[in-house]
Order: structure tokens, then C-alpha cells, then sequence
């Protein structure tokens, strides 16, 4: 080998890493690019050999019929309502409780944010049982109430609102303070305006958390019209898996929601996973 | 003003789980009324077999997933790591989507993936000239199955967490060690991988907690079969409880899965902290 070709073998072995990492990147995606592509597809094209990578024919059909023959779009209320009120739940509530636990002289501080810690990692397989007999002591189950109350009781919300709260300078706080100002004040009036990227970060995490909780839904829910959409495209599979252009419509109009929240607010998921692990 | 926010915790968290601890040492059913039984629910679940096949194949998913996760979430963060912010985004976002969508979304893409006949997966395999595979529905394939769909989902967070702590990680540092003549690998192994030490901790403790309660990919794709061959331990109690009608047992399930949990994140912290003093 002359220079010429060792300095491009050895430009080439640079890019390498790279180039591996942005194919994997595109591998990453290429399951939900299947799912969509394959959801506009007919029937028969889902199920040629060897498959199409790209669209070959395009069809509304599959989603005529989700639309037409299921209750899809009341699934998508069940489940807008049930993580909406429970993200903005567990929004104020948290901040309302990790600011006094890390701007206020609190008696017992310590041992409430390790509460919220412990409950963090306990897994949920501990209480499942429990938690289900009391829903259905407070005639809770088969009703949205009853996803949407232990979903605002989570622990994560508590720790990053603190973890958040605690990096805001106290000083804000000194001219409020002598006027007198209560703490509840202080929180609506000076507190929440500054935590508002903290505030983005957690609604998007607990909207998801809530969302995606399939194993609750599935023990609570019973009736096919409570369910949510997660519970109901995942029932509708079991009816429909010999139809592949059906069932990719419902998991594609299952992941609808959720592409838009990834879509518009990517950079809360980066700040909010990363205020969580880095200052824990 | 932390009141609200605590009550809901004792009503939905802390009561339960001390529940969930009584529940386990009585005898307690859809159908029978609750008696106190003291140990016998572990007795009944350490012999049984099923249950010790959901402990296994947890343990060989929560092995085959966390290390290969990490150090290949580790590899991808250091290589966009001094490329342009919107390389790095692009990467972080790709590897992140399947963690926002939902499992029960990604578990009928990956059943039309892992089709016998019509899915991609085999025609893959038939490019390389190997035969095709019933993944799901063959004991010998379907807890590997598992453990891809799995592994795929796994990354998005410590892609994007040891992005963060790689560009935490102050440049003189690595300025000094090149005064020294470290190389580029040098330097990753002995500036980057202890600076964020702390960073990995945290990933292996969540991601084991995580992992260990693996439930609706087999829920959807397997109903922990063929045979038992995807038998999980998070599936197993699901059965017990919610299938069988067994609380009591199903409690006493959750109380070992808490156990080993909790014993092997103490030594995950153990292991990781002996030699962290810099």
C-alpha cells in the first residue's frame, strides 16, 4: 500500500465508529417506520414475500375500518382525560410539596424526600395486589378515577420537582420573606414562574408514566367502554391478528399520541431524565 | 403544602405495601375468605417449579439486557459525543423514540416482525441463508425474542444520560492526560469511564429494577409460553393474582421479587462504590 491509500484506510477507519452508530440509529426507527408504513398498506401487501421496504400501494382502509367498526376514538378520550388530569395532579402537587422540602426549614424534610426516594425503587409488584383489593373496597375499579389517583401518587415527581427547586437561588425568596409572604404565595407568585422548564419536563413524564401503565389498566378496566387506548388496541389485536394492515392501524393510532409528545417536546424527556439521574 | 401529595402516597403506596407484606402470610382468595397461614405461600411458591422457571428466565433476561445495554449506550455516547449538536440529537432521539411509545404499540410491530412467514425478521435471516425461525412460538427462540425487543428499548435513556455526563466532563482533564500521551482510547478509559461513574451507577440499579419487572412484551406476545419458556416472575404473579384468584400468594411473589431486587441493587451499590474514592 502506497501513502496515499494507508491515510484513506485510516481516514475511513475514523469514520467507521460513526457510521455504525448512525445505521443503528436508523435501526432504532425502522420498527416504527414499519408500523406506519405497513398501517397505509392493504392487507395483502402486509403480507407478501419478500416484503417492500417502501410503500408500494397506498390505502385508508385499515383506518376506515378502525374508525368505522371500533370504539378507537373513545379509547383516545378514556386515556386523554385519565393522563391530563393525572400529569397536571402530579405536577402541582409535587412542586407543591418539594418546595418547602427544599427552600423551607421543615421539620421532618429529610425523612419525607427519602419517603419519595424508597417509594422510587420499591417495585410496584409489592403492592399490586393490595392496591387492587383496596380499589375495590372504595368501588374504584372498572372507573378512570381509579387510574388516575395512584397514577398522581408518584414518588418520581416529588424528587425531581425538589432536585429542580433546589437550584434556584433562595435569595428570590429574601424580599417575599420580609414581606411577610406566606409560603403559599411565595410558590404561586415567584416559585412556579421560574420552575416553568421543570413544570414541562415533569407533565411530559407523567403524562407517559400514566399513559403507558398497561398492567393497572389491564387489571382495573373491565368494561370494553372505560378502556384505555393502550388496553383497548392491545384487545382489538387478540380479535384482528390475522389481519396485519388492521392491527398496524391501531398501533399506529396508539402511538399517535405519544409520537406528537415525542415530536414537540424531545428536549424536556433530555432535561428532565437528566436533572433526575445526575444530581441522584 | 406537602400534605396533599403525601396523603395520596400513604393511601396508594405506603398502605398497600405494608399490606401487600400481610397479605403474604395469610390465605387469601377471590373465593375464600383471609386466614392467617404464616410462611406456607413460600412454601407452596419455592415448590413449584414454574415459579422458579419465571426467577430464571428473569435472571437471564435482566443479565443478557443491563451490561450490553449500558456498554453499548456507553459506546454510542462517546462516539456523537464531540460532533455537531444536531448529529447528537438526531441519535439521542432515535434511540429514545421506542422508549416514549408505548410497549403495547411496539409489542404488535415486533409480532409482525417476529412472524413466522410474513415477517421481516425471517426474511433477514434468509438473506444470510439460515432457515426460517418460529421466534415466538418456539421454546428455544422465544425468551431470546423477548430479550431483542427488549435490549432495542433499553437504550434511549443511557444514550441520553451518558451523553449529558460525557459533556459534563470538564476538557482539561482531558487536555492533561494528552499532555501525557494518552490516546483517544487512553483517554476514554481512564478520564471519561470513572468521571461518570456515578452516571453508570444509577442506570445499572434503575434499569435492573426495571428489567426485573418485565411483564407487557410477554403479556402480548407470549402469555409466558411457549410452556413456560418466557415465564417471568412479574407474569407469574400477574396469573396468580389476577388469572387464579390468588392474593395471598401472588403477595408472597411480590415480596420475593422485592427481595431480590433490593439485594441486588445493595450490591450493584457495594461493588460499585468499594473503589470510587478519587
Amino acid at each position: 500500500m502506497d501513502r496515499r491509500q494507508i491515510a484513506t484506510a485510516k481516514r475511513a477507519f475514523a469514520w467507521a465508529p460513526l457510521a455504525l452508530v448512525v445505521v443503528a440509529a436508523l435501526a432504532s426507527l425502522a420498527p416504527v417506520y414499519w408500523m406506519l408504513m405497513n398501517s397505509f398498506q392493504p392487507n395483502t401487501a402486509t403480507r407478501t414475500s419478500p416484503p417492500a421496504f417502501y410503500p408500494t400501494q397506498f390505502t385508508l382502509e385499515n383506518f376506515t375500518y378502525l374508525f368505522g367498526e371500533t370504539p378507537v376514538l373513545r379509547w383516545l378520550g378514556n386515556s386523554l382525560f385519565v393522563s391530563l388530569v393525572s400529569a397536571s395532579f402530579v405536577v402541582y402537587l409535587s412542586a407543591l410539596a418539594a418546595f418547602p422540602l427544599a427552600k423551607r426549614r421543615l421539620p421532618g424534610a429529610r425523612l419525607l424526600f427519602w419517603i419519595a426516594l424508597v417509594f422510587m425503587v420499591v417495585p410496584r409488584e409489592v403492592y399490586l395486589v393490595p392496591l387492587f383489593i383496596e380499589m375495590r373496597n372504595l368501588h374504584l375499579t372498572d372507573n378512570l378515577w381509579g387510574l388516575i389517583l395512584p397514577a398522581v401518587a408518584w414518588p418520581f415527581g416529588v424528587f425531581l420537582m425538589r432536585q429542580f427547586i433546589s437550584t434556584v437561588p433562595s435569595e428570590l425568596f429574601e424580599a417575599a420573606q420580609i414581606d411577610g409572604a406566606s409560603s403559599v404565595r411565595m410558590f404561586h407568585q415567584i416559585l412556579l414562574p421560574v420552575v416553568k422548564p421543570a413544570v414541562g419536563a415533569l407533565a411530559v413524564f407523567a403524562f407517559v408514566h400514566s399513559w403507558n401503565d398497561y398492567i393497572w389498566q389491564l387489571i382495573m378496566i373491565s368494561s370494553p367502554n372505560k378502556r384505555t387506548l393502550p388496553l383497548g388496541v392491545a384487545t382489538l389485536s387478540e380479535e384482528l391478528f390475522t389481519n396485519y394492515g388492521y392491527v398496524l392501524a391501531a398501533a399506529s393510532f396508539g402511538a399517535l399520541p405519544l409520537l406528537v409528545i415525542f415530536v414537540f417536546f424531545q428536549r424536556f424527556f433530555t432535561s428532565g431524565l437528566t436533572v433526575g439521574a445526575v444530581k441522584g | 403544602m406537602v400534605a396533599p401529595i403525601y396523603v395520596l402516597f400513604a393511601v396508594f403506596l405506603i398502605v398497600p405495601t405494608i399490606a401487600g407484606f400481610y397479605y403474604a402470610l395469610t390465605d387469601f382468595s377471590a373465593r375464600r375468605e383471609r386466614t392467617f397461614v404464616w410462611f406456607d405461600n413460600f412454601g407452596t411458591i419455592f415448590q413449584d417449579r414454574t415459579f422458579w422457571i419465571a426467577m430464571r428466565n428473569t435472571v437471564y433476561i435482566v443479565v443478557a439486557v443491563v451490561p450490553s445495554s449500558l456498554v453499548v449506550s456507553l459506546a454510542i455516547a462517546a462516539v456523537v459525543t464531540r460532533r455537531s449538536a444536531t448529529l447528537r440529537s438526531f441519535v439521542r432521539g432515535s434511540f429514545y423514540l421506542p422508549v416514549t411509545l408505548s410497549a403495547v404499540t411496539l409489542s404488535l410491530t415486533w409480532s409482525y416482525i417476529f412472524h413466522p412467514t410474513v415477517g421481516v425478521a425471517n426474511y433477514l435471516l434468509s438473506l444470510l441463508g439460515i432457515e426460517p425461525v418460529t421466534w415466538l412460538g418456539d421454546a428455544r427462540f422465544a425468551l431470546l425474542s423477548i430479550i431483542i425487543i427488549l435490549f432495542t428499548t433499553h437504550l434511549g435513556v443511557p444514550v441520553v444520560l451518558y451523553s449529558a455526563a460525557l459533556g459534563g466532563v470538564p476538557e482539561t482533564y482531558y487536555e492533561a492526560a494528552r499532555l501525557d500521551g494518552a490516546s483517544s482510547l487512553q483517554q476514554f478509559v481512564h478520564v471519561s469511564v470513572p468521571m461518570i461513574r456515578p452516571t453508570t451507577l444509577y442506570l445499572l440499579v434503575t434499569s435492573t429494577i426495571g428489567t426485573f419487572q418485565v411483564f407487557v412484551y410477554v403479556r402480548l406476545l407470549t402469555g409466558g409460553g411457549p410452556g413456560n419458556a418466557t415465564q417471568t416472575l412479574a407474569y407469574y404473579l400477574y396469573e396468580r393474582a389476577f388469572v387464579y384468584g390468588d392474593f395471598g400468594l401472588a403477595s408472597a411473589v411480590g415480596v420475593v421479587l422485592f427481595a431480590v431486587v433490593l439485594l441486588i441493587a445493595a450490591a450493584q451499590l457495594r461493588l460499585t462504590r468499594s473503589d470510587i474514592e478519587y
